[in-house]
């Protein structure tokens, strides 16, 4: 996975087809594939308040840097812990509801977040935020791609290697007890709101950062790029690496990010009306045909067929994740 | 007052939107994403039938209306039948994901065929508003109000007179039960995909006129029907209706006395709303959640 | 001595009374059953003592601590562990993982440590993992321990929920119907199971329908009815006394013939 990342600047161009600015932008967004992977792949909570997060983060680090003249590292910590404040006060009530109640109920955030986006005199309107201070380390400023491909993928790095060891070990355990059964979760001592409260904390962190990151990379906001179609995007990418995958996620987020240059290069001439917007008809049937023929997205696609291949284990989970064998070696 | 007819109409779509998705939940137990798309395309295919904008001449429009309801109750129960039906199984909130998927796919094939373009209705019976208690309506909204109320009254009549509504109904009660006396509780998944589909399709046929259809109002109506669906109390076709309608006098009432500054921001109405019941009534929610599971 | 005591219990739902005047009591080492014909409220009971439920009215004590209407995970943190009458194991986990978060409570990662595996946390874990395969060897599942725990057959998943529950190392069990679906085999096993975990001074508070089961096992039997409790004896007392076998030939004829050659 590191010889991977630090070859990156060297293989993503010469594919032709991606960039080394969809490579920083993979990176962030693994960091919000993982928080809904943590949130809906493991403790069964269909929250889907990404875009809010991850806009609150954005621009949190862009008004900071911008008005106030702010060194952006420190507004990444601060819009961590303006999200932090934002997840706290927003599950008290949300995470009482249960499965499709919390989705819908997430989504109505969702839109409240980008109207407030769009809206609020403070975040600029429509025209968004200009002018973002990039990130430096001493005087070394990071405002290269390839510096910032780094940047984002050691953080995304740490991020799947949290992640992965939070899921198998006690809290892990108990948030996907908690999606199978809160009854039997609470009986042996799991307090399943706490559990979930700090799911959702934690997926907004993570959002936040990526947020901020983001704003610091393009050096520009604006509310577009925190719509409710960016939640269902990131959505897509996570069914699309597995739900239940810490590791699968960087892989559904290639794999869409390949499908959306794809759509986009030869988009048009299959269908000359459409214009730049087919990628969302992409979406849709990628979204279908994965919960209908592979639920358990790529990872489990690949642990099929490293099985097949050695020959090894019996069954032994009916939806089975790529956290194992993979993850063992590059941690 | 003016307003207030124009919240009238809103709410109309809403309560209509809302019972797609109450009829659905009931029987299948998924909240379809998708229920608010029913009645863009709804409306796309009025349009589409009758001609767009009134330029090319089409059918005449009682029959595209009809052949609009036909067309999307088709397609409803035709992709729950090919997408959901095979993993019916696979738990509500993969469920959900699908939908979210159908209504990608559906707004983005209505998306290529238009170009994001919108388009409008010809209204049903032409003529100038009418004035009535000091505000104006328009005739399309007179329109909007009858063929709500005359929906809603097939609908129970359909519930409690027909067999098949009744057999919906014993679906909704016990699935194992009906399946006892000879109902089949999985063909009643198409049926009632089909139902919504063509009941969200009306809508937006009676809608189009007044406001125009774009290939993504779905989400915005969805979203709106589920308000309603809370705002009901989450069990009662009644309460739907209720709760669409308020909802949408609420709007309406908020479009028109918003103090300008916060116009911005009237679009995130309903779902402010929709949080404040959450936080106000939770167990609410809850409590009639965990009945029904049971 | 007493572990568990619950008296008074009354649970209603929407004006339909589940349990009017419901008690029952489980001492250290012992053996408690809680019978009666369906729908007597046994469920609801172990619900209401669990902290599932929350009763209406009555008091529940673990030990010399009030409890009444503590919620679950409370009553989980005292002592007391339960299995569940249609099965609630944890479908995304493994048998071992499943029985692992019995050890929840025992141990204390936090989010920052789980996600940087600290080696406090890493020798805590493979602790966990030892007692739990510990007892997964106790019920007689250790060799399936990787399985994916939906794909057991039935009994072997009352097993594996009866190790969670004993992963908690409680003072108090709650077995809900634990021989349901087991073969004849499975269920002898069970028994010899239970009278092991008495003599490591655990209290058994038993809800089971097989007569021979809780003949055989019971110290002490309660017998509920339409809310209430009819009797309160041991198992021969019972059998004997005829309130009981009423209860049983009156309200559920089919049932008593069933079990009619246990009840004289």
């Amino acid at each position: 996975m590191v010889i991977v990342v630090a070859t990156m600047p060297i293989w993503l161009p010469a594919t032709n087809f991606l960039t080394l600015t969809d490579g920083v932008l993979a990176g962030i967004y693994t960091l919000l594939g993982l928080s809904l992977v943590l949130l809906i792949g493991y403790t069964g909570q269909l929250a889907l308040t990404v875009n809010v997060t991850y806009g609150l983060g954005a621009y949190t680090t862009a008004i900071l840097t911008v008005d106030d003249k702010l060194n952006p590292w420190l507004t990444i910590l601060i819009g961590v812990a303006i999200n932090v404040a934002f997840a706290l006060v927003l599950a008290l009530p949300l995470l009482r509801l249960q499965g499709h109640f919390l989705a819908v109920a997430t989504l109505g955030v969702a839109l409240i977040g980008f109207t407030v986006f769009q809206a609020a005199p403070i975040t600029g309107g429509p025209n968004g935020i200009d002018g973002v201070t990039p990130l430096s380390i001493g005087s070394l400023q990071i405002s290269s791609d390839t510096a910032f491909a780094y940047l984002a993928w050691i953080v995304a790095l740490l991020a799947l290697i949290g992640c992965r060891n939070l899921i198998s070990g006690r809290l892990g355990r108990a948030m996907q007890a908690i999606k199978g059964s809160e009854a039997a979760a609470s009986s042996v001592g799991i307090r399943p709101f706490r559990v979930k409260m700090m799911v959702f904390v934690l997926a907004a962190v993570l959002s936040s950062v990526a947020g901020s990151l983001y704003a610091t990379y393009t050096g520009f906001v604006s509310p577009d790029a925190f719509s409710v179609s960016f939640t269902i995007t990131i959505l897509v990418m996570v069914v699309v690496g597995g739900l239940r995958s810490v590791w699968g996620v960087p892989f559904g987020v290639f794999a869409i990010l390949a499908l959306n240059a794809a759509l986009q290069t030869y988009g048009p001439s299959l269908i000359p009306a459409g214009g730049t917007d087919i990628p969302i008809v992409g979406y849709g049937v990628v979204l279908i045909v994965f919960l209908m023929f592979l639920p358990g997205g790529l990872a489990s696609a690949a642990q099929r067929l490293w099985r097949s291949a050695t020959g090894s284990g019996g069954p032994r989970r009916s939806m089975p994740e790529i956290g194992g064998a993979v993850s063992e070696e590059s941690s | 007052m003016t307003f207030l007819f124009a919240g009238l109409t809103v709410g109309a779509i809403n309560a209509l939107t809302g019972l797609g998705l109450l009829i659905v939940y009931n029987v299948t137990g998924v909240i379809n994403f998708a229920q608010g798309d029913f009645v863009m395309l709804g409306a796309m295919a009025a349009i589409l039938f009758a001609g767009a904008n009134g330029h090319r001449a089409g059918l005449p429009l009682i029959v595209a209306v009809v052949l609009a309801v036909m067309c999307v109750s088709a397609l409803g129960g035709i992709l729950e039948r090919t997408v959901l039906h095979p993993r019916r199984k696979s738990g509500p909130v993969l469920l959900l994901i699908m939908t979210v998927g159908i209504s990608l796919v559906l707004e983005g094939v209505v998306l290529v065929i238009t170009s994001s373009q919108s388009y409008g209705l010809r209204n049903f019976t032409p003529g100038p508003a009418l004035s009535v208690f000091g505000g104006t309506v328009s005739l399309q909204s007179l329109w909007v109000f009858g063929v709500t109320g005359a929906a809603l009254v097939a609908l129970y009549l359909f519930f409690s007179r027909t067999r098949v509504g009744k057999a919906f109904r014993a679906c909704e009660i016990n699935p194992l039960a009906a399946s006892l006396v000879g109902i089949r509780p999985s063909r009643y998944w198409t049926y009632a995909f089909a139902l919504a589909a063509g009941l969200s399709a009306l809508a937006g046929a009676v809608i189009a006129p007044v406001t125009t259809a774009t290939y993504d109002m779905g989400l915005a109506l969805t979203l709106s029907g589920f308000v309603a669906w809370v705002l009901g109390g989450l069990v009662s076709p009644v309460g739907v209706v209720v709760g669409g309608v308020g909802l949408g006098v609420a709007q309406g009432m908020v479009n028109g006395y918003l103090p300008l500054g916060l116009v911005a921001y009237a679009n995130a109405f309903p779902f402010v709303i929709l949080i404040a019941v959450l936080v106000v009534r939770p167990n609410g929610i809850i409590r009639s959640l965990a009945e029904r599971r049971v | 001595m007493t572990l568990l005591r619950a008296e008074g219990i009354a649970k209603e739902f929407g004006g339909v009374v589940a349990l009017h005047d419901a008690g029952v009591v489980v001492d250290r080492g012992k053996i408690a059953a809680l019978i009666g014909p369906n729908g007597a409220g046994k469920t609801t009971l172990f619900n209401c003592i669990s902290g599932h439920l929350r009763p209406d009215a009555g008091c529940v004590w673990l030990g010399d601590r009030e409890m009444t209407g503590a919620p679950a995970f409370r009553m989980a943190q005292h002592g007391l562990a339960r299995t569940f009458q249609n099965l609630e194991l944890f479908p995304d986990l493994t048998v071992l993982e499943n029985v692992l978060v019995g050890r929840h409570l025992t141990m204390s990662a936090g989010p920052v440590a789980s996600m940087l595996r600290l080696p406090r946390e890493r020798h805590q874990e493979r602790r966990a993992r030892e007692q739990a395969l510990a007892a997964l060897d106790r019920v007689g599942a250790g060799d399936l321990a990787d399985r994916a725990v939906d794909q057991l057959p039935y009994g072997k998943q009352r097993l594996v929920e009866i190790a969670r529950a004993l992963a908690l190392e409680p003072s108090v069990l709650l077995l809900d119907e634990p021989a349901a679906g087991l073969t004849a085999g499975e269920a002898d096993n069970l028994g010899e199971l239970l009278q092991g975990i008495t003599a490591d001074q655990v209290g058994i508070l038993l809800v089971e329908h097989d007569m021979r089961t809780v003949m055989a096992l019971a110290d002490e039997i309660t017998v509920l009815d339409a809310g209430r409790v009819i009797a309160i004896g041991r198992p021969e007392e019972i059998q004997a006394n005829p309130a009981v076998i009423a209860a049983y030939l009156g309200v559920e004829a089919t049932e008593a013939s069933e079990h009619g050659a246990d009840l004289p």
